[in-house]
């Protein structure tokens, strides 16, 4: 037999909470403090039982895994093996590339490869459906890590990072629509602010001139200075120079780094200038 | 043990689950909603006025959890828990298949507006195909669980465990 319920004031009930949702949601969005702290110790308490549990379930996520990506494992493997091969035949030329390659960046001054970063891990997503773009890295404030440190791969810009908690960190990936960096166009020098479109690829819209000659392919980098991105960061390569605006310049972007099937990344910890 | 006792105590547990095995084994990226589940569930048969504070409690832990901002989570959870509690008369007689579907609809409309609020608060970025997409997956994956989930439900309002017979002595004149 059912409990007899409480008296029931489920309109007044409703409009107390929405009151106290709103007040809640414009707080934080206007940056309260203590409500963030609030969060970060909540999911600082959980990490430790997330690890315990990411680690108590790999074996069975990746039996799961071999089980129902088995085609796209073997297609992968026969890609890898034929990667392999190719970096195999090129490591000879690249010895002799690579001395000019040093010139060259000296030439030029860019120090990407200098920069002081963190390795981490890729645990995934967040928990929950809220986030898209999103990725949760085994590093955290106990490593040095910051909110708006950049997140780049060996390809180049991968993101920054969004949310530090002690010992793990969200990664807003470069295609979120929140994510914006100033870059710089390599060949032309021009300087923009590229934005991520919700899709694959960046789209710059301010700062760069009308008259500007944009070539297609043309390299793009971070472009540093005021920026809290390092410079000379890769970004990508211009796809859509639309050289022909009339009055705003929509510039397409495709990242240099692959967000696809990422296991590791690295944090920028410094922004170059000791470099 | 009192309702409010057991309640917190589901609360807790959905949210540690939530966060931990639910997190790790998703499908095409989209988890299970438990705390929406729970959320529904309460409202379904512990009315409204229980569902709408369950579901207040049950967002604030997703924000927590998600990282979302405090509070957007439970502009939908409770307006939702109110219209969930309005449909257990209606619903008396209906088939295991129809309950499930019905739930499955619920918990994808429920994280569909989630999902807008957020994008309407700009605090996410999704394209409505992809959007509705991942809801209606939400909502099928939660329907998949939503049976030993009910009995712990009815469990924590009514106070009895399901098949429990409740013995009353005779009446002595």
């Amino acid at each position: 037999m059912a409990a007899p319920r409480p008296a029931e004031r489920p309109r007044h009930t409703l409009l107390i909470i929405l009151a106290a949702a709103l007040t809640l949601l414009t707080l934080q969005i206007r940056g309260a403090q203590p409500l963030d702290a609030f969060q970060q110790g909540v999911r600082d308490i959980i990490s430790p039982v997330r690890t315990l549990v990411d680690r108590g379930t790999d074996p069975l996520q990746n039996a799961l895994s071999g089980i129902f990506n088995y085609g796209s494992l073997e297609a992968e493997n026969e890609r890898l093996a034929k990667e392999l091969a190719r970096v195999r035949g090129l490591v000879l030329s690249d010895e002799a590339d690579r001395e000019l390659l040093e010139r060259l960046l000296g030439e030029i001054d860019i120090a990407y490869t200098d920069l002081d970063t963190v390795i981490a891990r890729i645990l995934g997503t967040p928990p929950g459906n809220f986030g898209t773009h999103l990725v949760e890295i085994d590093k955290g404030s106990d490593d040095g890590l910051r909110e708006g440190q950049a997140v780049v791969t060996g390809a180049g810009l991968v993101g920054r990072l969004a949310q530090v908690d002690r010992e793990r960190s969200v990664v807003i990936l470069a295609t979120h629509p929140d994510f914006s960096v100033g870059v710089r166009l390599v060949e032309s020098q021009d300087e923009g602010l590229a934005s991520g479109t919700g899709g694959h690829e960046l789209r710059i819209e301010a700062g760069v001139r009308l008259d500007a000659v944009i070539v297609l392919n043309e390299v793009v980098v971070t472009a540093g200075g005021r920026s809290r991105f390092p410079a000379d960061i890769p970004v990508g390569r211009v796809t859509v120079p639309d050289n022909y605006a009339e009055y705003e310049r929509s510039i397409r972007v495709e990242l240099a780094a692959s967000l696809e099937n990422l296991s590791f990344l690295n944090v920028v910890i410094n922004n170059g200038e000791d470099n | 043990m009192t309702t409010r006792l057991r309640f917190t105590l589901i609360l807790l547990t959905a949210g540690l689950l939530q966060a931990t095995v639910l997190a790790e084994f998703r499908f095409l990226g989209v988890s299970v909603e438990l705390l929406l589940l729970v959320t529904v569930l309460v409202a379904f048969h512990g009315g409204p006025e229980r569902g709408a504070w369950v579901g207040l409690a049950a967002s604030l832990i997703q924000d927590a959890l998600t990282g979302a901002p405090f509070g957007i989570h439970a502009l939908i959870y409770a307006p939702l828990a109110l219209a969930v509690s309005s449909l257990e008369d209606r619903t008396v007689g209906a088939s295991p298949a129809l309950n499930g579907l019905g739930l499955a609809l619920v918990v994808a409309s429920g994280s569909a507006l989630v999902s807008i609020a957020g994008l309407l608060f700009g605090q996410i970025a999704i394209s409505f195909e992809t959007l509705s997409e991942r809801a209606m997956l939400a909502g099928f994956l939660t329907a998949l669980i939503a049976k030993p989930v009910n009995e712990v439900i009815r469990w924590s309002v009514d106070g009895v465990v399901a098949g429990e017979i409740e013995l009353r002595s005779p009446q002595r004149n």
